[in-house]
């Protein structure tokens, strides 16, 4: 029997969103999109029942903008259960210990089945550790009932999280649930950046926290302009407009870059004479490299971090990972997970050069790897991608017309781009980390990626006559 | 206008194929699943059918069950 089979039994008990039967006009798609963002900002802002502490430091800060994750909120987990269970059927599918055939049903069945099944596991699983490893205080003094309480409140959320991103996916919405709320945490992260009313003092007086703010009072109030533009630009301590513009030159390269592609010409054998081309982009498996790499950094970063508070002097730990506080935040001091996080200033990068050539080497080949498995798990490579064309009677034009010389075609492009494409996205994102932009590289790529998704999606409904108002 | 739970795609064409592809004669295809972003869970599954007002209810059952939960707490607490 094969293992996939195994999921079976559980396919009658998940949640599954029913498809919907026609195309939504684009009104009521907008509507449900709006309302899954408006469940999904109520439960990131709603406090959990029952918790007792929320200080000390906390394990995610670092991933908490991907993961779109709040803390001490019903959105405590945020997307991270559907990510890692995404992540790890991917690396099950790739490293070929289950064996699917994309063009079988029952297997896609069983794949999405198997993926939805990991999520609910994982999203127990987390909410668990979480309550016995006392985020929410210790569990002695937390009670049975108020730490059931939690762990209700977490995996409800999570069912809910995975039903929504569900609906939005099956027809009713405009993109992805996955996609939908990183974007809308990362763009939330930096307009507060850019514009946080907060007055915080500091040693040169209150100043405010939103770097655009600071610029003007700042420029309003001191006496010296040129040390007050300087002091607006290059302050350490809070936002700057350095890197507000950084964010905005990485955000308008991102687009740029989004253009690239090759156009390969094909023929319809029903319409002859008509030329259209099928678009190979460079960024063809867009941003799946960096939410499969994040994935894997923070799962890598919360193991080793419950690892290293444990069991700290077990030499095997250390060899993972050594965890030191920096103002209040767990940060890697040692071992490979500090070899896998990004420099933290350039300062940093001039002292130790090894851990950022680690770093850079290992952001690049794991993008570059993460693209290339996509493609096989998501159903886009050469082989599935000839097949489609040849099943809409397509052909490339001066080839013969079968599916295997498609394919050989196909491969010439399809790989190098997954592979290439994942590259260029790990480069950028490594620019963007050393540039400083606001809410991390890996945040800002994402938003960016994701933004332009839902513009094209934008003007593709409305190519199909289905404006707005329609 | 809400559509029921039902069989599963009575007209829409099987992943994978592109029926959506002759729908558009003369304009540039669309790229491959991929280039659409992130979709984990998209094929049908035979599993507990709920159709989106349902998640939507629940969801926002979900949000007033916490609500209630703190009001309760702060009530018997005091």
């Amino acid at each position: 029997m094969r293992p996939l089979e195994l999921v079976s039994p559980f396919l009658s008990l998940l949640p599954d969103v029913a498809q919907a039967e026609s195309r939504q006009p684009f009104r009521l798609k907008a509507i449900y999109t709006a309302t899954a963002l408006f469940v999904f900002l109520v439960c990131s802002q709603l406090p959990l029942y029952g918790i007792q502490t929320n200080s000390g430091s906390d394990p995610f800060y670092w991933a908490r903008v991907i993961m779109a994750s709040n803390r001490g909120t019903c959105m405590e987990l945020g997307i991270s259960p559907i990510v890692t269970s995404g992540l790890v059927m991917q690396l099950l599918a790739g490293s070929k210990i289950i064996e699917v055939d994309n063009s079988v049903k029952r297997d896609r069945e069983l794949l999405a089945g198997a993926q939805k099944l990991l999520g609910v596991l994982i999203t127990i699983g987390e909410a668990v550790a979480y309550v016995v490893s006392g985020m929410y205080g210790d569990i002695r003094t937390l009670g049975a009932t108020n730490a059931i309480l939690i762990i209700v409140q977490l995996f409800i959320a999570g069912i809910i999280v995975i039903c929504l991103d569900e609906l939005l996916q099956k027809g009713y919405g405009l993109g992805s649930g996955i996609s939908l709320f990183i974007a809308t945490n990362i763009c939330e992260s930096i307009i507060w950046k850019a514009f946080s009313p907060y007055t915080i003092s500091s040693a040169r007086g209150a100043e405010f926290e939103g770097a655009v703010i600071a610029l003007f009072h700042l420029l309003i109030t001191r006496t010296d302009k040129t040390r007050a533009l300087k002091e607006a630009f290059y302050r350490q301590n809070l936002p700057n407009i350095m890197q507000l513009l950084s964010t905005i030159a990485i955000f308008l390269v991102v687009i740029y870059f989004q253009g690239f592609r090759v156009d390969l010409p094909v023929r319809s054998k029903q319409r002859r004479g008509q030329q259209q081309n099928y678009p190979i982009k460079l960024f063809y498996t867009s941003n799946m490299p960096i939410i499969l790499q994040s994935a894997l950094v923070s799962n890598l970063y919360f193991i080793s971090q419950l690892l290293y508070k444990r069991y700290g002097g077990n030499i095997l730990v250390q060899l993972l990972g050594r965890w030191q506080e920096h103002n209040g935040q767990m940060r890697p001091d040692g071992g490979l997970v500090y070899y896998i996080s990004p420099p933290t200033s350039l300062g940093d990068l001039a002292a130790n050069p090894i851990h950022a050539l680690f770093y850079i080497a290992f952001m690049l080949s794991a993008c570059a790897l993460f693209s290339k498995t996509w493609i096989e798990v998501s159903g886009s490579s050469a082989h599935d991608v000839a097949k489609q064309l040849r099943d809409s009677q397509m052909f490339l034009q001066g080839h013969r017309d079968t599916v295997q010389s498609l394919k050989k075609e196909l491969n010439r492009y399809i790989p190098i781009a997954a592979a290439f494409g994942g590259m260029c996205i790990g480069a950028l994102t490594i620019i963007a980390d050393f540039m400083g932009a606001i809410g991390s590289g890996t945040g800002i790529l994402l938003a960016v990626t994701i933004i332009y998704q839902y513009f094209e999606t934008y003007e593709k409904e409305q190519a199909q006559g289905a404006g707005l108002f329609a | 206008m809400v559509p029921r739970a039902g069989p599963a795609r009575p007209n829409g064409p099987p992943p994978g194929s592109s029926g959506g592809l002759r729908r558009r004669p003369g304009r540039s295809l669309a790229g491959p699943r991929s280039q659409q972003g992130a979709q984990f869970y998209t094929e049908e599954m035979p599993g507990l059918r709920l159709s989106p007002l349902v998640v939507i209810c629940i969801s926002i059952g979900f949000i007033l069950f916490v609500t209630v939960l703190h009001v309760v707490g702060k009530v018997t607490r005091s």
